[in-house]
This record gives C-alpha cells, structure tokens and sequence, in this order.
C-alpha cells in the first residue's frame, strides 16, 4: 500500500514538472535570403569573381558584409515590402576605381509556419529586378519560376 | 500494515486533517455488511486556482462517477478552457471544450465501511476548439533589417482532438458522503486536427500539444459528492 502511495506521488511530480520545451536548431528554414551569383559576360557559363564586393541597401545605414565570397553575395530582402532596392559597389579594372550599381528586386511575399519554436518565415515568388545608374553590370537573368523559398539555388545571375 | 497513519498521509494532501470516518453500514449479521451504491458529482478544484493565479489561463472542469459494481465507476467529465500560449517568435490562445467518458477500477481494499479508493483509469477524451494567432515575428536569422514583427488576430476554428487517456488517483470520503480526489493522467493523441498554416498548440483537455510527441500529461484534484440511492451487499470472503 506504501509503495502504491509512494509510486503515485512520484508519477504526479512528474507529470506536474513535465514540461518539454523546443528550441529552435539552427538547421531549420528561415527566411531565405536572395542568392547572386557572378558570371563572366564573356564566358556565361563561368562563374566571375568580383573585387572588393560591397551592398548597401537604401533602408539600412550600414553595409551588408555578411555570406559574401567572390563569385556568390546572400542578400537579406524586407518582408515589410514587397520590393528591396540596394547599392551594389566593386572595385574595377587596374586603377581598382569603385564603381556602383543600383537595383531594385521586386517580389510577392508569403508567410509560412515552421514549428513551434522557431515560429513563422517568408518564401518569396515572382521576383523581378531592374536597374539604375548602371556602371558595371552588363546582364542579369533570373532563372524560369524561381521561388525563393531556401538558400540552396541562385536565384539571381550577374554577368559582368 | 498501518492503514490510520496512510489515510491522514492521504487527506493531508488537502491540508485538512480530518479524522472522521463514515458508519453508513447497517449490519444484518456478523458476516454481511451493506455498502452504499450511488451517482458521485463534483468539480475540478486545480482549474479554478489556476484561473485564479495563471492569467494565462481559465477553465472549469465538472466530473462525475457511479459505482456500477464493487471496484468498477464507469466516469465522465465535461470541461472549458482558455490558454493563452507565449512562445518565443508568436503568441496566441487557444480556446474550446472537452468530454472524456471512461471507467474507473478501484485497486484499493476499503475496510468495513470505508468507501475510499485508490483507483486506475482511461478516459476517451475528444474536444473541439478555436486557436487564435495574435502577434508574431518573422524568423530570420541575419539582422540587417529590424525584426518585422505583425499583428494577426486570425482565427481557426472548427479543430478537433481525440485521445486515450490513462489515469491513476485516489479519492478519500472526508465527511459523510463527501470525497476529496487528487489524480495523474498520462494521455495519448488518437487524431488532431491541425489547421492549416499553423498548429495545434494547446488543447482543451490534452494540455501542451507538442510536434515531436503523441503523448502528454495532467493532474488534477477534485471535490464530489455521492448521492447513494441503494445499498448493496458487501461481498465478504472468509
């Protein structure tokens, strides 16, 4: 009889403290940045590096300086609009003079439940991207039905 | 085996110390005692302190049993609940009722004229509710851009849940025909209806509805009171 008290005490402390909590690994989807590669205009099929990448966009005073390489930039996008529009800046030539590009992406957006700890991200459709005071860029493509909706795939090409 | 000093173990649970025992038995001979039989309705006491003192939370739970044999209550209970979940990218609530219909199996030996119990149980409990998203922010991992957090207010309704429900508790009679109850409850989800675009979080009735597992737990502690309309022969074994 103790043992039977004893037992059931044990399991009511137990479901009382039970308390799972999750967290939010960092494999998990979040909202995907946009994803450029660098592509040599002469050479379309070979990737290009670029010197001395800089990306300002006009909401933020600073300089993205984050998943940068030579030939690959990871740019965040606004979920608050549907358009993000940035400064690009390379070094070019010999005289490696800067200078500038600006474009504007414009897309839909769409929210998506994740789990519970990590909450909700965007996806991104429709993209398109123009530009303007254009110094360095010769073309850029967006491949067919491209869905931003995770970091694997370039969504964008530069070809300079 | 000492049964006194179990039974105040068992009421001081309650923080009363009552030492009254019931003397409802009427002896025909030596041998055969008359037990009462009868229908057993109470609430849930933890659902109200908690919607006391967890501004999170309200709900109400009215439960009931009958003794259909010697050790066998068929039982049922029948509740409302409002939570309100904090998680760390949203918040939101959830709201609905609940019906848990089952059986109760008393494992405990009463002596002559105790009517205590020590009891397992299951319980099929199915509930429909309403979850509401009330903010959230938008999970990224970069901070270039300041957080877009949202207001929402939408609602989903129309979701269902059904489960199996174990129980283990024990239900002491403290005054004549009045019983003090506490139990444990470990529970299974059968099928839940998720809404779509988002999740169950919080279920009337199942608690925590968690996504890595079916299972999930609960305790309460009741009050009830017996209204006996028969009384029925002790089975005694010499």
């Amino acid at each position: 009889m103790k043992r039977i008290a004893i037992i059931f005490i044990g399991i009511l402390l137990l479901t009382v403290s039970c308390q799972k909590s999750d967290i939010c690994i960092e494999s998990e989807p979040s909202t995907p940045r946009l994803v450029i590669k660098f592509m040599d205009e002469n050479r379309p099929a070979r990737t290009k590096a670029v010197e001395g990448f800089n990306a300002k966009a006009k909401d933020s005073d600073f300089y993205y300086s984050s998943a940068i390489t030579d030939t690959i930039a990871m740019l965040p996008l606004l979920t608050t609009n549907d358009s993000t529009t940035y400064e690009f800046f390379i070094h070019q030539g010999d005289s490696l003079k800067t200078e500038s590009v600006t474009l504007k992406f414009a897309y839909s957006s769409e929210d998506q439940y994740i789990s519970r700890a990590c909450g909700f991200r965007d996806r991104f459709e429709n993209l398109e991207a123009t530009l303007e005071n254009n110094q360095w860029i010769k073309n850029i493509t967006i491949p067919d039905s491209i869905s931003i909706k995770d970091e694997k795939n370039t969504h964008l090409y530069i070809y300079h | 085996m000492k049964k006194i000093p179990i039974y105040i173990f068992i009421i001081s649970f309650f923080g009363v110390s009552f030492t009254a025992f019931s003397q409802e038995d009427t002896r025909i001979d030596t041998l055969i005692y008359k037990e009462k039989y009868g229908f057993r309705l109470g609430i849930d006491l933890s659902k109200p302190v908690r919607s006391f003192i967890d501004k999170n939370y309200t709900g109400i739970e009215i439960n009931g049993d009958y003794r259909l044999t010697e050790n066998f209550y068929p039982a049922a209970e029948l509740g409302h609940e409002n939570y309100t979940f904090n998680e760390n990218n949203f918040t939101g609530s959830s709201e609905g009722q609940y019906l848990k219909l089952g059986v109760n199996y008393n494992v405990y030996k009463n002596w002559i004229g105790m009517q205590n119990e020590i009891y397992t149980g299951l319980r099929y409990g199915f509930s429909t509710f309403t979850e509401q998203l009330d903010e959230y922010t938008i999970y990224k991992k970069d901070h270039y851009f300041p957080p877009d957090v949202r207001e929402s207010g939408e609602k989903f309704s129309g979701l269902t849940a059904h489960w199996i429900e174990f129980r283990i508790g024990l239900k002491a009679e403290v005054l004549n025909n009045l019983f003090l109850g506490v139990h444990t409850e470990v529970k299974r989800m059968i099928t839940d209806k998720s809404p779509s675009g988002f999740a169950n979080l919080w279920i009337p009735g199942f608690n925590e509805r968690y996504e890595s597992t079916e299972f999930g737990v609960g305790w309460g502690y009741s009050i009830s009171y017996m209204i006996p309309f028969r009384k029925k022969d002790r089975k005694e074994k010499q």
